[in-house]
């Protein structure tokens, strides 16, 4: 009989020591959580007002060309001022298009750079609270091919990241 | 036995109503601004002498001090009641009564934050972080003087509030963080409502920090104890 409650005790204690040392894991679907993360959607309004900008600037540069090589076409004798003008205007516009292009390419990492640190910044905030030891990311590369649906934390961790965000606890 | 049991529960159940009677005490928008100027007493019916009332704004927990870590750096948001303001100013274990009268009326119309931003390990200087040459150094302390408040807004309610008085608090020893101190101009809805910190860092990379204040905890602003 002892030996019975011995064994039975033992085995509880193993059982509980057993669950509470299982390494809590969980995995998030990363482009969803990118995807929704608000300062992502807020940077990119941002962006696309700056490139919307940059674009109108361009446009009516380019128009401006246009007018000039029409009025440059209709001269039988083209005028050398005229032409000079226009291959400088020409020369300003490609200038600015690639000028506008790089800051265009740079302001995007810069965007994307700071919703990076941000995300892992809250994910990691988020596992410390909740006792996670490892958070995987599903990025659809083949780097994490299978997770059960239980422990997939994408919901919790979007909600999570954008309290965070805002500045909420 | 029995008797015992039912004035337990009754005392219990009186005692759960009378907490919830205090937070949903209802004030008028007039007042409720009061509540921050320090003029009247709050839901929190505690008076604090300045060094436990300064404690007590200066206490995390409290929710007048936000903190957000973002990988090296931690930025960090002080609101400060004008009665805080004042404890600041006079530095005494006393104050007396007209002299936060005073005070109040000489701060009334704006609210004002303390902005950190420090290194989460305590050392170096932040001003010199990652910073790669003379030029930019220079460039980061002139920003920092004069074109970050440009950078900073108050959502407050659904008011977006620009800036308006901003001083960088320049140590010119080896500090790891950086004080601003900022004012806003008060919201154009009477009443008090969550506040937010907006904060567009240029400087570290880490974008949009948000700090932010709940309505609850702006009015559970204990008062100072006066003389």
């Amino acid at each position: 009989m002892a030996l019975l409650v011995i064994g039975v005790a033992g085995s509880l204690i193993f059982s509980f020591w057993e669950h509470s040392h299982k390494s809590k894991t969980g995995y998030i679907i990363i482009g969803e959580v990118y995807s929704s993360f608000d300062l992502k959607k807020e940077s990119e309004k941002k962006f696309t007002e700056v490139k919307n900008y940059r674009k109108k600037i361009l446009d009516s540069m380019a128009f401006t060309l246009r007018i000039m090589a029409k009025k440059i076409d209709g001269e039988k004798a083209k005028n050398k001022e005229d032409v000079d003008s226009y291959n400088q205007k020409r020369e300003e516009f490609y200038q600015r298009q690639k000028t506008f292009d790089e800051d265009n390419k740079q302001l995007t990492a810069k965007y994307d750079q700071e919703i990076l640190t941000q995300l892992n910044q809250y994910v990691k905030d988020y596992s410390k609270e909740n006792g996670y030891e490892y958070v995987f990311g599903n990025g659809g590369d083949g780097s994490l091919m299978y997770g059960d649906d239980a422990h997939n934390l994408t919901k919790e961790i979007i909600d999570y990241v954008n309290k965070k965000y805002k500045g909420g606890k | 036995m029995k008797h015992l049991l039912t004035i337990a529960l009754m005392f219990i159940l009186l005692t759960a109503c009378s907490d919830k009677d205090k937070h949903q005490r209802v004030l008028t928008k007039e007042q409720e601004a009061e509540v921050t100027a320090g003029n009247i007493q709050s839901f929190n019916e505690d008076e604090l002498t300045p060094t436990d009332y300064v404690a007590w704004i200066r206490d995390a927990k409290n929710g007048l001090l936000q903190e957000k870590k973002m990988e090296e750096l931690v930025f960090s948001a002080q609101y400060k009641p004008y009665a805080y303001v004042t404890c600041m100013e006079e530095k005494k274990k006393e104050i007396q009564g007209a002299v936060l009268k005073e005070k109040i009326s000489e701060l009334e119309g704006m609210q004002y934050i303390d902005f950190k931003i420090a290194l989460t390990d305590g050392q170096g200087e932040l001003l010199k972080h990652h910073v790669s040459g003379p030029g930019e150094y220079n460039a980061r302390i002139n920003y920092f003087a004069f074109g970050m408040q440009h950078d900073i807004s108050l959502v407050d309610g659904t008011d977006t509030i620009p800036c308006s008085l901003f001083h960088f608090e320049r140590a010119y020893d080896v500090t790891p963080y950086s004080t601003f101190l900022l004012g806003f101009n008060k919201g154009t809805k009477k009443g008090v409502y969550d506040k937010t910190l907006i904060f567009q860092d240029k400087t570290f990379h880490k974008g949009t920090i948000k700090l932010s204040f709940r309505r609850e905890d702006l009015l559970n602003t204990p008062k100072l104890k006066t003389t």
